[in-house]
């Protein structure tokens, strides 16, 4: 039987952008092009004056950590030698929050307001992921 | 489980199965509407729909519309649910379901292993427990309470399973701060409800529960329980929205309703949903709910008298709604005395409904 891989992200028209600049090393969040309102998830409209013009800047990587779990139950057979695993919500310093993981931070140094950095890490062959560090 | 739910839905309504011409289910239940009439011998179906997210209130409430309007006489409302209901996740292949499904884009979250639903609530009950500095031990309060209704109810999976909060906090960590014993039962069950006018229903073989009101909400920003760019994650935007127009529709407020049942796939989210609804402030459900004295009957609000998700089964909220109806008659295995009005909440932490019901 072929290894099995994790689960990858599933591009769409709506954000293929923000997985593609992963690739270049860049976390990038969709923003409206009239008024600039930043937005996470991405989705065709702005929520604010409904323009359909789209752009996506790169943010500074910079965020705190705004919630997190440490996952024990491997729910597909790809995390069964990785549990436990931490997940957390991480709270950009310009605004949007994103969902990732935190690496090389032992678990009981994860908290609520804890700075963080991004670094991007190549988790299946072609795909990388936006993942995030403890900074100072 | 529909056909067997449903019949005996007809049967206590004193009606027969002729006289069922409307049909209201849930888009998760697998059950097609051609089955139930060929099941049946039905001749004709005038109404039928499907409601999103386990809304059975949303179910009950359109089938109310349906009936209001004269598009059908008597509607059956059921949900049946053969275990794993969902996304299977222990195929052996690529995972290639992200962003699939039809609740939604799941593909920001999976592939950092955040995976079901319990995993999408732990994020938002940390972040509870941080904003409130609440102890943990209340999420296992509500699955006491739950587990001490089912107990006591004979048609519970849990029936004379009650747990102390001891075994609770022995219970093995699925996703921080959430237990095992957090999530609802894995369970087979089916539950139906049949709705029709009142007048008609006062002509049928048991007493009338009235609709009161019944209302749907999504608040803003809403998506699939990952609710995480609200400003502020650990409140229930959807519950408060509902409930605000329930009670004003209804014209009673929270301290009027005599028992709620609530969709309690997650412990922790039925705190939020008390809070959300209006019978807590924020951040105080934590204290309302310890020792569990205030929400088992006898207290000031019974919750799930019949166990709910976590002590009864996995039906969505339909055996919630059941209970709600049994309470109403008086028939209920664990009967709040004297009750005149509940209230049921179905879907939490997504697009969610209402219904405030009276005897």
């Amino acid at each position: 039987m072929a290894k099995i891989l994790g689960p990858v992200p599933v591009p769409t028209l709506d954000d293929k952008e923000f997985w593609e600049a992963c690739n270049r090393d860049e976390l990038v969040i969709q923003q409206c092009a009239d008024c600039s309102t930043l937005r996470h998830l991405p989705r065709p409209m702005c929520p604010k004056c409904h323009s359909m013009r789209v752009q996506w800047p790169v943010m500074s990587g910079r965020g705190t950590v705004h919630s997190f779990t440490v996952i024990h139950n491997p729910s597909h057979p790809a995390l069964r030698d990785q549990v436990p695993y931490n997940v957390v919500l991480v709270e950009l310093d310009e605004g949007p929050r994103v969902i990732s993981n935190l690496l090389d931070t032992p678990f009981e140094d994860i908290h609520i307001g804890m700075p963080v950095v991004v670094v991007f890490q190549e988790v299946s062959p072609g795909v990388k992921l936006p993942k995030f560090r403890k900074s100072e | 489980m529909a056909m067997e739910a449903i019949h005996a839905a007809i049967l206590d309504a004193g009606l027969r199965p002729d006289d069922i011409d409307g049909l209201e289910s849930f888009t998760f239940d697998p059950i097609p509407e051609f089955d139930i009439v060929r099941s049946f011998g039905l001749k004709n179906l005038m109404f039928f729909g499907q409601v999103p997210y386990g809304n059975g209130c949303g179910a009950v409430s359109a089938a109310a519309l349906a009936v209001a309007t004269g598009q059908a006489k008597h509607v059956a409302v059921f949900r049946s649910v053969k275990a794993p209901m969902g996304h299977a996740y222990d195929y052996s292949g690529p995972m290639d379901y992200a962003g699939r499904t039809q609740a939604g884009s799941r593909t920001f979250y999976s592939p950092f292993g955040l995976l079901t639903v319990s995993h999408y609530a732990a994020i938002l009950a940390q972040r509870y427990l941080h904003k409130y500095s609440a102890d943990p031990s209340a999420f296992g309060w509500i699955t006491v309470a739950c587990r001490e209704h089912g107990s006591r109810n004979p048609l519970a999976i849990m029936h004379e399973q009650a747990i102390t909060i001891d075994e609770y906090l022995k219970a093995p960590i699925v996703a921080s701060p959430l237990r095992t014993l957090d999530c609802n039962i894995v369970s087979d069950g089916a539950s139906a409800v049949i709705v029709t006018t009142a007048e008609r229903a006062r002509e049928l073989a048991r007493p009338p529960v009235y609709i009161m009101a019944a209302a749907q909400g999504t608040g803003p920003n809403a998506e699939m329980v990952t609710n995480y760019n609200r400003p502020e994650i650990e409140f229930a935007e959807e519950c408060h929205y509902l409930a605000t127009d329930l009670f004003e529709r209804a014209g009673v407020t929270p301290g009027d309703v005599d028992f709620v049942q609530i969709y309690d796939h997650v412990s922790a989210l039925v705190l939020l949903a008390l809070e959300g609804l209006g019978f807590c402030k924020p951040g105080e459900a934590a204290d309302f709910v310890q020792g569990a004295h205030r929400i088992t009957v006898g207290g000031e609000l019974p919750l799930n008298t019949h166990g709910g998700h976590l002590g009864e089964a996995y039906v969505q909220t339909m055996n919630h709604i059941v209970e709600a109806a049994r309470q109403l008659r008086g028939d209920a295995a664990v009967q709040v005395s004297n009750a005149e009005v509940g209230l049921v909440l179905s879907g939490n932490a997504v697009p969610s409904s209402g219904l405030l019901l009276r005897r």
